[in-house]
């Protein structure tokens, strides 16, 4: 594994613009991915996870969003948010890919599976239909779907939904893309599904080299495949850390409470803990940590002044009060 | 409770649809106007006076006289009168057919759902001017006789309306929970299934008004609707079809037709404004 | 698919019966016969019993509908009662002008009401915009008949570019310029509402289209956005499109009657009014048999269309 910066997030803000007022989505979100790496972003729904994959990739501003000057994507040292509309179309797919949430709905219901991948391997590659379509069905056969040749020249509502997002994936990495944005990819399947396409993601991180940001709210999900992990909330990062750190040593208490929040099967509980509150309103300025309304380790501190992210000794961010004392620095705002 | 908040929203929604509201005010007033202009002003739609045929507008007749001496004006008035009554009349009986004919083939699964939508796609799949002047050969060409033909006619779109919305609706656990509890299907239909889909009803009508009103218009202007001497927006322009009034005497045709179009626009916009006001998700 | 075509053939007969059969009985229930207008006052009852009984109208009007349904599968349609003409003869030279105006109306109408549509959902409060509301509004207030007037009184009355009314001039020569101008105004008359009811029905099936996930996806893909909102979007909503172009066609039908009465043009439009007024049963009978027969081959059309762009139907 190469050991350069692939690609560079730095402080990145996307807002809407609401009847309410100014909505901040992604308010300073910053992150580095090298290749091969996996990230894995968590955070509840509202957290703003979504919307800063579309905006690395400057899809939100057909959405209704706006990307805030100053923010910086930088991929293998170019800033991608300043290329123009055509450069940026030649971006998306080829060097960074994306995959959703609903792989039902994902997919062109009137063409088949043929033409809207050899649509994406020919607008990206100098390949003709002929070999276009050849490339395409050997990476169907790298998917595990059976019987490739004759799901080629189906439609998306005869596939099921696991092999729906088998065809996504294909899709996706068939250019071979450096960064692999994966937006929820396990949300709206089965479990057993949910596994199965996991252990594929897991098997072509290991082929294929490419960078993985796996965007989830599902804590389960990026044990099995992160090597880092960021937790987001209201917005902003507020924890990072290796899977490790973040698994073991949660330091934040939105960590901690989520994952004190998940169930286990291993031991006997009463009830199941829930983070009390609920997320707020962004659209309303906020003194002090975005957290504190919810936070059970509250200081006075907190209600005055939003914590900046603080670097611990062993290379852990966290954005928390408590943790000034002992950082090493203050790692950004 | 639940009901109130909803119809407060839904009022504030409406009010906020600058478009439908200036509509709405100027339905009012038009409506006013046709209800009480007769009984202040001394209108009088049906005298010939003799010497003023084919008047100008002037002094005497705001929007001049027609070919036998009679006032226009007071003719738009009186025929605003037919006019909107056929609408609304019309409209009504639709729906009064429509809606229970959709919640019956929504709410029953067997062959009388297939039976009547089937009906359904044959009277949708008509040209209903065709129909239309066929049974007003056989009834007779009045006001009545529209009112009745429009009325029998226009259910259909009431009916695949609340039959989606049935079907939508009668999979929801409250339903299930009022069968479960014993409702017959009649109180599961009336007073479950019924309320949610009133507000798409309320839409069409407005819109059935609107349709209602041209089509009546459509039908006098052919001589197939309301008859003479009784004035209806539609006779009123059937006029034009000489050449001499359409091109000497505007003033016999022009007004009345740009009142029918004012009417129909803001009954138009209006449904449009209820619409947005009834479904939360539209943005205003 | 073939089977799929099949079903829908079999559903259009016993709509055919249904229609004629309504028909026939409700011309049969207004009030006067066609006797009355050949009765003579020299003839005595027996002589007026005698002529209706050859007209076949004393017998039960089902058993009038099963002759007519025989003689008509004969491709005999009788005879006008107004005219003496067979029928078919008098529709005959009647179908092609309807055609021509009501083929013209569509197209115009898809055309400009499509593009319109499509432009106002991808280019927000531009000019196509506002252009694409503003028809929208006129087709949708303004009845055809006024519309008409009103043009004839600008363009025919006032500034004399074109002509009032009939199909071509009276020199005789049937020249295709001539016609295009004689169908200017009828066209636009007609096609206003149409327009401005496509026009509403493709900007909102483009809307809803455009916020579907599998755009984003094709945008996420790297396609260009043209290709991704003329491509990918539009070829499904050409979906409802379709659909209710399809549900717009018997208003086309009725509306070419009142525009044929204002232009005089000779089609069955006029045909149908004159035989409303005089009770000609035949000629009504055989004008709502062509009337059906085109309804429901346009359907036929409309769902093969559908089958052809929607890949979901065909099974």
């Amino acid at each position: 594994m190469e050991d350069k910066i692939l690609l560079k997030v730095d402080h990145l803000k996307t807002f809407f613009k609401t009847k309410s007022g100014i909505l901040p989505a992604v308010n300073g979100v910053s992150f580095t991915l090298k290749r091969g790496e996996v990230l894995g972003v968590v955070g509840e729904s509202g957290c703003g996870k979504s919307v800063m994959s579309m905006s690395i990739l400057k899809l939100i501003e057909k959405y209704g969003g706006k990307v805030q000057e100053g923010s910086s994507v930088e991929l293998e040292g170019r800033q991608v948010l300043d290329l123009p509309e055509k450069a940026m179309c030649d971006l998306r797919g080829k060097e960074i890919s994306m995959i959703s949430q609903d792989p039902m709905t994902s997919l062109n219901p009137v063409f088949t599976v043929e033409k809207q991948m050899v649509e994406m391997i020919c607008r990206h590659t100098d390949m003709d239909k002929k070999r276009a379509s050849a490339h395409a069905l050997s990476w169907l056969k790298r998917v595990g779907i059976p019987e490739a040749e004759k799901r080629m020249k189906e439609y998306p509502y005869q596939l099921s939904g696991g092999m729906c997002q088998r065809v996504i994936i294909a899709m996706a990495l068939s250019c071979d893309p450096k960064v692999l944005i994966a937006d929820e990819p396990t949300t709206a399947l089965d479990v057993t599904i949910q596994a199965q396409i996991l252990d594929l993601l897991r098997k072509l991180r290991d082929d294929v080299n490419a960078a993985i940001i796996l965007v989830t709210h599902d804590m389960g999900v990026v044990a099995g495949m992160a090597d880092n992990i960021m937790v987001m909330y209201a917005g902003k990062a507020v924890e990072y850390g290796t899977k490790h750190q973040v698994f073991k040593e949660a330091r934040h208490p939105y960590t901690q409470g989520l994952l004190a929040s998940v169930p286990r099967l291993d031991r006997q509980e009463e009830k199941l803990y829930a983070i009390p509150g609920n997320v707020p309103n962004l659209t309303q300025k906020i003194e002090g940590c975005i957290f504190r309304d919810r936070c059970t380790k509250r200081v006075e501190k907190c209600a005055g002044e939003a914590p900046p992210q603080f670097l611990l000794d062993n290379g852990q961010r966290v954005r928390c009060w408590l943790y000034q004392e002992e950082a090493k620095e203050v790692w950004d705002e | 409770m639940k009901k109130n908040v909803f119809l407060r929203d839904a009022v504030g929604r409406f009010v906020r649809h600058r478009v439908a509201m200036v509509s709405l005010i100027i339905l009012v007033l038009e409506i006013l106007s046709i209800l009480l202009l007769p009984l202040i002003l001394d209108l009088d739609p049906f005298t010939s006076y003799p010497g003023q045929f084919n008047q100008a507008p002037g002094n005497r007749f705001l929007f001049g006289t027609d070919a036998v001496g009679r006032d226009i004006f007071s003719r738009i008035i009186y025929g605003g009168r037919v006019s909107l009554s056929v609408g609304f009349i019309a409209a009504s009986i639709s729906a009064l057919i429509g809606v229970p004919l959709g919640l019956i083939a929504g709410f029953y699964d067997n062959g009388v759902r297939g039976v009547i939508m089937r009906i359904v796609d044959i009277f949708m799949s008509f040209p209903a001017l065709v129909i239309q002047m066929v049974l007003v050969t056989v009834l007779g060409a009045s006001a009545r006789s529209l009112m009745l033909v429009l009325g029998f006619l226009g259910w259909t779109g009431y009916t695949r309306l609340v039959y989606s919305k049935v079907l939508s609706v009668k999979q929801e656990v409250y339903v299930e929970a009022a069968r479960s509890t014993g409702a017959t299907n009649l109180t599961q239909m009336v007073r479950y299934i019924l309320p949610n889909a009133m507000a798409p009803v309320f839409v069409t009508f407005s819109f059935a008004v609107a349709g209602n009103i041209l089509a009546e218009s459509g039908l006098s202007f052919l001589g197939l609707g309301v008859q003479l001497p009784t004035p209806t927006w539609g006779n009123m322009i059937r006029d034009a079809q000489t050449l001499s009034t359409l091109m000497y005497r505007p003033w016999m045709w022009i007004p009345a037709g740009v009142v029918l179009v004012a009417t129909v626009v803001c009954i138009n916009f209006v449904g449009d404004g209820l619409r947005a006001a009834l479904d939360p998700k539209i943005k205003i | 698919m073939s089977k799929y075509i099949i079903k829908r053939i079999l559903v259009m007969i016993p709509v055919f019966f249904g229609m004629t059969a309504l028909v026939f009985f409700l011309s049969n229930m207004t009030p006067g016969s066609p006797v009355d207008a050949m009765i003579t006052p020299e003839m005595s009852v027996e002589d007026v019993e005698v002529l209706r009984h050859r007209m076949g109208l004393d017998q039960p009007v089902y058993v009038q509908y099963v002759k007519w349904l025989g003689r008509m599968l004969e491709g005999n349609l009788g005879n006008s009662y107004r005219t003496s003409n067979p029928v078919i003869k008098d529709i005959g030279e009647r179908v092609v002008p309807t055609l021509i105006l009501t083929l013209t109306v569509l197209a115009v109408g898809v055309v400009v009401g499509v593009t319109l549509g499509v432009l106002a959902a991808c280019r927000p409060y531009s000019i196509w915009d506002t252009l694409a509301s503003g028809l929208s509004f006129v087709g949708s207030g303004m009845p055809g008949f006024f519309i008409a007037l009103l043009l004839v009184y600008c363009f025919s009355v006032k500034l004399g570019w074109l002509p009032t009314g009939g199909m071509y001039s009276n020199a005789g020569t049937r020249a295709f310029g001539d016609l295009a101008r004689h169908m200017v105004l009828p066209t636009i008359s007609m096609a206003m509402a149409s327009a401005g009811n496509y026009i509403r029905q493709t900007r909102s099936a483009m809307l809803e289209v455009m916020g579907e996930e599998y755009v984003k996806m094709a945008r996420a893909k790297g396609m260009r956005e043209p290709v991704v909102l003329y491509v990918h979007a539009l070829r499904n909503a050409l979906l409802p499109i379709v659909t209710s172009i399809g549900m717009s066609v018997p208003g086309l039908v009725g509306g070419a009657v009142i525009i044929e009465q204002i232009f005089g043009w000779p089609g069955m439009g006029t045909l149908m009014v004159l035989s409303v007024t005089y009770r000609d049963y035949p000629v009504i009978m055989g004008i709502t048999m062509y009337i059906t027969i085109a309804v429901l081959f346009t359907n036929l059309v409309m769902d093969l269309l559908y089958a052809v762009l929607d890949p979901r139907i065909r099974n």
